[in-house]
């Protein structure tokens, strides 16, 4: 499934990202001070997990029902923010995909891009020319109205979800504990070691770490993201596999 | 890790170089930003100054490496706990042989929030101490202390930030230095969290799955940050039970001691008094131990 080619070129990886930032002040974002509201909580691991209908940057529809009787990995990925570009930069995701073809248990990898802050084609095609430099072929599934990844709480870039083979969700949290990169393509992954504990009819320990990165840019409530001027509609994720609860 | 923190600023720099020298057109910038340049000056959008608390420093003596991190306007750096998202500021401390180095003592963090829940952190100058204690036979000469500090700044976009400073300090063979106690440091200080036997009445147990944390104040609101760690993972805070200054507030926890990998989790946060930065704060630390006080949920 994974054609992960690790050669990558550095140079060109970051390019895009990189410049894309000159000329940018940032909007008024200071943040306030404020009462904290509670905490929501992310959706419980143990639970089915939340259907989904996205489509990939070549226009591929995906739903996590097709995908039933595999296990499902969801990173929730965004080029610009700098733990992405470390974790795939470094080399290390790359290489949890190849680790990850090695198991007996079939594993999909789906990156998710619920990033509203730039606009929708905008963001779409950064994210395709991200990965062609890296010559690496998987599926990053455009969630422009974040409907999915509300559904599943995703907070970060990267925040990692593994689904097992029964739709149900079994971990959710960080990629790994090398939020920096310092260990580069050799950090230990929670998610091979999920995976690893699956294969192996384990129980899933932990099934929470507390994922690092940066925000989810999601679109504010009721907008369809800050960088949409286009008129042109998000999709929303429908349908999916099991009893799942599709996005709200 | 040098190598690989040097090797990821390349990533960023050498292609931007490499495009601006090769005159080609630039991807264009998103329309609803007002442009403007990057400072060269501060890449990771905020900048450190670094020094210490004491005049020399004797034998055994225990002093503070104090970071000040100033974000630029608009952005923010990151709590050791960055909260729902971001990243923690972190530190790495190069000094003479024999010298130690303890837990950075960071400054009471704003609470942001955001649709994903509250992060954590400092919109303004904070200042962290990192005390460091000399070892027991010193001579009487100069030495280095080389300080790196890490971070994670955010606006719209967010980007990584690393520096490093080097300081100078004295050090007398047979006699302790002074504390300063300047202003500046006086004030960085006073924003340091106490610990909660500081505060009136100031206890915390854990009973079960939950821990309990009391005492006296009359400054509203009270508020807990928990610090998650693996193994530990905060539930939604109880009803806090008032009777006039005295307050009492339940704060659910969920260990998993296997993830822990021990019998025994220390559960630390941070309580917090009032709004302001100025306001006080106090260190809740507490263990929770699978045998003595967490069966199952229920305490004993």
């Amino acid at each position: 499934m994974f054609k992960a080619i690790v050669t990558l070129s550095i140079t060109a990886l970051v390019a895009t990202p990189a410049l894309a930032q000159i000329g940018v002040r940032p909007l008024d974002t200071t943040p306030k001070e404020s009462t904290p509201k509670e905490n929501k909580k992310t959706v419980e691991v143990g639970e089915q997990a939340p259907a989904f209908e996205l489509v990939d940057q070549n226009g591929k529809t995906h739903t996590l029902q097709e995908y039933e009787g595999k296990i499902v990995v969801l990173e929730w990925f965004n080029e610009t923010c700098p733990y992405c570009k470390g974790t795939w930069g470094s080399g290390l995701i790359p290489k949890l995909l190849t680790d990850l073809q090695e198991h007996k248990a079939e594993v999909v990898y789906l990156a998710v891009n619920s990033s509203a802050n730039r606009p929708e084609d905008k963001t779409v095609e950064s994210g395709k020319e991200f990965l062609e430099e890296l010559e690496i072929e998987i599926p990053i599934l455009n969630d422009y109205n974040g409907k999915v990844g509300r559904a599943y709480k995703a907070r970060t870039t990267p925040h990692m979800f593994v689904i097992d083979a029964e739709g149900t969700l079994v971990y959710q949290g960080a990629l790994s504990d090398d939020s920096r990169s310092k260990e580069g393509a050799e950090a230990d992954t929670h998610v091979l070691r999920v995976v690893m504990q699956i294969d192996a009819g384990e129980e899933v320990s932990p099934s929470y770490v507390q994922p690092w990165g940066c925000s989810v840019k999601y679109a504010r409530e009721g907008d369809r993201g800050r960088g949409a001027r286009d008129g042109k509609s998000g999709r929303g994720g429908k349908g999916g596999r099991g009893n799942g609860p599709g996005p709200k | 890790m040098a190598n690989s923190r040097r090797s990821l600023q390349m990533f960023i720099f050498l292609p931007l170089m490499a495009a601006l020298c090769a005159g080609g057109p630039l991807p264009e910038a998103p329309s609803f930003f007002p442009e403007a340049p990057e400072d060269p000056e501060r890449p990771g959008h905020a900048a450190t100054e670094v020094r210490t608390d004491v005049g020399w420093v004797g034998p055994s003596q225990t002093f503070h490496v104090v970071v000040a991190i100033t974000p630029d306007s608009r952005w923010h750096v990151y709590w050791k706990n960055p909260g729902a998202s971001g990243g923690p500021t972190e530190f790495e401390l190069r000094v003479p042989e024999g010298f130690t180095v303890g837990e950075p003592q960071f400054p009471r963090p704003s609470i942001f929030r955001s649709d994903e829940g509250n992060t954590y952190g400092y919109g303004e100058t904070a200042a962290i101490f990192i005390p460091v204690t000399a070892p027991e036979i010193l001579r009487d000469e100069t030495v280095e202390i080389e300080v790196t500090t890490l971070w994670l700044a955010c606006n719209e976009n967010c980007v990584m930030g690393e520096q490093t400073k080097t300081i100078e300090v004295s050090t007398n063979a047979t006699m302790k230095g002074p504390m300063h106690k300047d202003l500046q440091l006086s004030k960085w200080e006073e924003a340091l969290p106490k610990p909660l036997d500081g505060l009136a009445g100031g206890t915390v147990t854990a009973i079960g799955s939950t821990i309990y944390i009391s005492g006296e104040s009359q400054l509203r609101p009270i508020r807990f940050i928990g610090i998650d760690q693996k193994g530990l993972h905060f539930e939604p805070n109880s009803e806090m039970i008032i009777d006039g200054d005295s307050f009492r507030l339940p704060v659910p926890v969920k260990p998993d001691f296997a993830a822990a990998g021990g019998d025994t989790i220390v559960v630390e946060g941070l309580l917090l008094f009032g709004r302001k930065n100025t306001d006080p704060s106090y260190v809740v630390r507490v263990e929770v131990n699978s045998t003595t006080n967490y069966h199952n949920g229920e305490g004993n």
